[in-house]
Formats: structure tokens, C-alpha cells, sequence
């Protein structure tokens, strides 16, 4: 077990209620612990409404816990004095449908947003908007380009780059893929693999498709109603249908059809969770047999 | 200790919203509700008197209690108007000259003066507005929109036949009802986008303040559109002319509860109206009492 002292991200028993004090009171987080260390990927799993976004919220201060401690790269977000802007800086959140949020019109000066806010030389930004562009796999020369001409796929990624601007440590995704096609998908697979080669980086993802999850997290944690009810590796998460099935949720597609020939009666060994690893466990079978 | 953030509008957005129940004020018919409601403002508005002003106080108070509706969640909604209406009071007492023309100087330092007048106005005005802030409350509080919107085009309907547009009109009122909760919900969530990217909504003031909301009025103006062009898009999917020849599913029908309950109003009101008008300084006599 790895000490609690080096998390990027820990949070312990945090609460949160929409509307608190007024008939529509909505409690969205009931005692949530999560924590996210270096070089990780950790996601986030759970049937709509289950506080996934309220959770992710909390992890750079928009949202301040009502009870219980965040404490992102040491810095308690609860306290009143705490320095959120530094926290920002170094936890990037990429919203859903982040492409709503482009305003600029050219796609360097959206890019260059996050810098500029933090009050960088003009020659520190340039790099920067460099730097992001090539992350999400454009050349520098896209930063000429209109926002307004550009696709949805193409907006999302200069959106996600300009959060990349900022260079954090820890980049928070929610349903990044939600929306795009196999290839744009695949794409975003690309950015963050290429975001998390840089040494030391983290990232904590929300999706309710659980194939990316499986494929991508190093450790799921499953939210229900405001609540981690399940939490491990993806091979132990997804090793409890029972459970994902009675909170509304499914196996990952590959595990699923492992599962399903395991039901048919062919001995094929348990715990696939992407498609590479349910063709090798089905290989195996194969070469059991000759 | 735990800091708020800085973000959550829509808890503001709860006062005056619709909440559901099953009170008499929420069984009542939403024109009974408009017409009280518009009276309680253009009396309070009309009353001159502390205790006229007082016993509609009373009133509002007792419809809402009598009706099950619970004085606390109106009092709530005096809460956040509370320090304006101190501000207006004590701008009333000392700011008017007129009210000093006849009148006894109650308290006096320097150039501020407090007359018996000023304190009668100061405390009318409080009233006053008490009364309207509760009387929108209680209408707002227990009437549906769609509710409100139905009992403003049966209002209205009877001037059709003077060219008044009673459909479109709260097809117009109902569309911007809806459409603000939405648009609070967008602006959050971009000022929540933005601050991710370092934007700093709390700090600075005046013209900085004003430059940082700039970069939120281009994506709203674009998400208004798309909002206003999916409504448009579904309102001609489903075949919408306007109100000619349309029939509704809820017809209110004015029950004998919405009879009674209109009567036992403007009994009350209309007692409260003229006692403000009777009670006048001969009745009283003395100008002590007059004041009241």
C-alpha cells in the first residue's frame, strides 16, 4: 500500500448536497474516498446522477467540500485561504463537451487562454500553445485556424489543448469521448498516452462506457449514488458483474463476451478486460488444445 | 472550517421557485392566485396607514399558514431582500425634506433630522414592501409554471377580441421562464470552465471585473441560439400553428373553493382598504394615534 502523504489527490469522506437547506436539497456525494497517485489512471465509474461530475468537481476547488478534505498536491481545497488559482494550475479539468466552451476566434488564442492567466511571457505562452497543439497531434501552424470552421472533433481537441496549456499534473477528464466517432476516439486515446509519458503525470477520467475505462485505468473506482462502491484494479472491478449489474451497470464488451462463453459452457479463463486480452484468453483455449 | 464555492448560482435561484405540494394555496386556481396577488401589491402600494400596512402583513401571513403553506418558507424570502429594504428605510427617514414640513423632530444631529413623518414613512416603506416581497413569494411559491401559465392566457383571453395575442403572449412569458434556470446553469458551468483555466471571477472590481465576463457572453450568446433553435425545431416538429383552435388537457375550471376562497380575500382587503381611509385624523382626534 502506498503512503496516503503522496497522493496528488486525496480525498477523504466528502459530502456534497445540490441546493442545500431548501426542499430541493439533493445529496450527489456521500462519503466519498478517492485518492490518485503518480503515473496513474484512475476512472471513475457509474450510472447517470451517480455524482461522477460532482466528484470530479471537487478535485481542483469549483466545488468545495461540505464535509471531509480534498487535498490536491497537498493543498486542503476546503480551507477558506486556499490558494484555488495554484490548484488549477497544476489539476486541468477537461468539462463535458469542452468544445461549448471555445470563445476565441482563432484556436491559438483559445489555446493560450490558460497561460495568459497566468501571467507567462509571450514567448513561454507560444511555447506552450506549441506544445499543447503537438500533444493533441496538430502542428503549430493550427493556431491560424478559425474556431468557428472547425469540426467537433477538431474543436474538442483544441480544447482539451488548451487545458494542456497550463501543463498540469493532474488532468481530469469527464466522458471526454462522449460524442465522437471510433477514430476521434482512438485519437484521444493518443493525447492521453502522450500526455502521460511526460514524468510524474496523472489522470482521472469519468466515462460510463466502460470498454475505455477497462482499457485505459490502472484503478476504477465504481460511484453510486454518491457513493464508491466498488473499488480495484479493472481485472478485480469487473470480476463482480453481480454487482456492476444490481447499480445498473455492465461488464466491459470483452469481458461480457468472455463471460457469455464461459455461460455456454467453453472453458475460457475469467478477467479479460479489453479486447486484446479477451482474444489472448480465447487464444489460449486454442492453443490448450493442440 | 470549509469555504463555499464560488460558483453555486442556482442556490440563489431557489427563492421564489415553484414548490410542489399539496397545500389549499397549491389547489387553488391560478387566476384566483394572480388576481390576490396583484391585489395584495396595489394595496400594500395604496395603504398610507402603519396599521393597514400591518394588518396586510397579517394577512399575507395568515394565507399562508391558513393555507398550509408554512410561514417559514415566506419569511426565507424576506432573508436576502432583508438588508436593501433597511438601507431604503433609513434612506426614507433622513433623505426627504417634504417629510419634515409639519412635523414633530423626534431626534436631530447636525443636519439629519428624524420627525414623527419620517419614521411613519420609513416603517410604511419596510411594510410595504414586506408585503410585496411575501405576496410574489406566495404566488410564486405554490404556483406551477405551467400553472401560471395557463391562468395568465385565460386572463388575457378575453381581450382577444380587442386584437390581444393571449396565447402567444404566454407562450412568450412561458419560453423565458424556462429559459432562465437553463441559461443560469450554461453561465455556471462555463465561469466553472474558465476558472479551471485560471480566469479569477472573484477578485478585482469595476472595469477588470467587467473584462473578465467577457469571454462568457460569446459561448453564451452561441449556446442561447442553440437553445432557442432545438426550441424552435421541436415546437415545428410537432406541428405548432400558434393557439388557433387549440384545446388543452388541463382545463381549470374555477371550483367553489376558488369562489369562496377570492370572497374571503377581498372581504379581508377590502376591510383593511377602507379602514386605511376611514380611520382619518377626525375620526381619531388626537394626532398621536392618527400617525398609526
Amino acid at each position: 500500500m502506498r503512503n496516503h502523504k503522496d497522493a496528488l489527490l486525496a480525498i477523504e469522506g466528502v459530502y456534497h448536497s445540490y441546493l442545500p437547506g431548501t426542499p430541493f436539497e439533493r445529496r450527489s456525494l456521500d462519503g466519498v474516498d478517492l485518492s490518485v497517485y503518480e503515473k496513474e489512471t484512475v476512472g471513475i465509474i457509474g450510472p447517470s446522477g451517480s455524482g461522477k461530475t460532482t466528484l470530479l468537481f471537487h478535485c481542483n476547488g469549483l466545488l468545495r467540500p461540505q464535509r471531509g478534505t480534498v487535498r490536491a498536491f497537498g493543498i486542503p481545497i476546503g480551507e477558506p485561504g486556499a490558494e484555488l488559482r495554484d490548484i488549477r494550475r497544476r489539476v486541468g479539468c477537461v468539462f463535458q463537451s469542452p468544445e461549448d466552451q471555445v470563445f476565441e476566434r482563432y484556436v491559438g488564442d483559445d489555446i493560450a487562454f490558460g497561460p495568459r492567466n497566468m501571467g507567462l511571457a509571450v514567448e513561454t505562452v507560444r511555447e506552450r500553445v506549441r506544445g499543447a497543439l503537438a500533444t493533441v497531434g496538430y502542428p503549430f501552424s493550427f493556431k491560424d485556424r478559425l474556431t468557428s470552421r472547425l469540426s467537433l472533433g477538431e474543436k474538442r481537441r483544441v480544447a482539451i489543448a488548451g487545458v494542456l496549456a497550463m501543463d498540469p499534473r493532474l488532468l481530469l477528464l469527464d466522458e471526454p469521448t462522449a460524442g465522437l466517432d471510433p477514430e476521434a476516439r482512438r485519437d484521444l486515446f493518443e493525447i492521453i498516452d502522450r500526455f502521460k509519458r511526460r514524468s510524474g503525470r496523472a489522470v482521472l477520467m469519468v466515462s460510463h462506457r466502460m470498454e475505455e475505462i477497462a482499457e485505459l485505468s490502472d484503478r476504477i473506482y465504481v460511484l453510486v449514488r454518491g457513493r464508491v462502491v466498488l473499488q480495484g484494479t479493472a481485472r478485480g472491478v469487473f470480476s463482480r458483474p453481480d454487482l456492476l449489474s444490481e447499480n445498473g451497470l455492465s461488464l466491459p464488451a470483452p469481458a461480457q463476451t468472455v463471460r457469455l462463453l464461459q455461460e455456454r459452457g467453453i472453458p475460457v479463463r475469467s478477467g479479460a478486460c479489453s479486447v486484446q486480452e479477451a482474444a489472448d484468453t480465447i487464444e489460449e483455449l486454442f492453443r490448450d488444445r493442440t | 472550517m470549509t469555504a463555499r464555492s464560488e460558483f453555486e448560482f442556482s442556490v440563489k435561484l431557489s427563492i421564489g421557485q415553484f414548490v410542489p405540494g399539496s397545500s389549499l394555496l397549491h389547489m387553488l386556481d391560478p387566476r384566483v392566485k394572480i388576481v390576490v396577488c396583484v391585489m395584495l401589491i396595489v394595496s400594500a402600494v395604496l395603504v398610507g396607514r402603519i396599521f393597514a400596512v400591518t394588518l396586510l402583513f397579517v394577512l399575507v401571513v395568515s394565507v399562508l399558514v391558513g393555507t398550509g403553506v408554512g410561514a417559514g418558507l415566506a419569511f426565507r424570502a424576506l432573508r436576502p431582500v432583508a438588508p436593501f429594504l433597511a438601507v431604503l428605510a433609513v434612506i426614507q427617514m433622513f433623505a426627504i425634506p417634504q417629510l419634515r414640513e409639519n412635523a414633530v423632530i423626534v431626534w436631530e444631529w447636525r443636519f439629519l433630522h428624524m420627525t414623527d413623518r419620517s419614521i411613519v414613512s420609513g416603517v410604511l416603506l419596510i411594510g410595504r414592501f414586506a408585503v410585496i416581497v411575501m405576496a410574489l413569494h406566495l404566488f410564486s411559491v405554490t404556483t406551477s409554471t405551467n400553472q401560471l401559465i395557463h391562468g395568465v392566457e385565460q386572463l388575457v383571453r378575453p381581450l382577444e377580441k380587442i386584437g390581444v395575442p393571449a396565447h402567444e403572449l404566454a407562450m412568450v412569458v412561458h419560453i423565458s421562464l424556462r429559459f432562465l434556470p437553463i441559461l443560469l446553469f450554461e453561465t455556471e458551468k462555463l465561469m466553472m470552465a474558465q476558472a479551471s483555466r485560471g480566469a479569477d471571477f472573484g477578485k478585482g472590481r469595476g472595469v477588470r471585473r467587467l473584462r473578465r465576463l467577457f469571454p462568457l457572453f460569446v459561448p453564451m450568446f452561441l449556446i442561447s441560439l442553440r437553445h432557442a433553435e432545438a426550441i424552435a425545431e421541436s415546437m415545428e416538429s410537432r406541428c405548432y400553428t400558434g393557439g388557433r383552435g387549440r384545446t388543452s388537457r388541463l382545463r381549470p375550471r374555477l371550483k367553489r373553493a376558488d369562489y369562496l376562497a377570492i370572497g374571503a380575500f377581498i372581504a379581508a382587503d377590502g376591510a383593511i382598504l377602507a379602514a386605511n381611509y376611514l380611520f382619518s385624523e377626525a375620526v381619531w382626534g388626537s394626532r398621536a394615534l392618527c400617525i398609526l
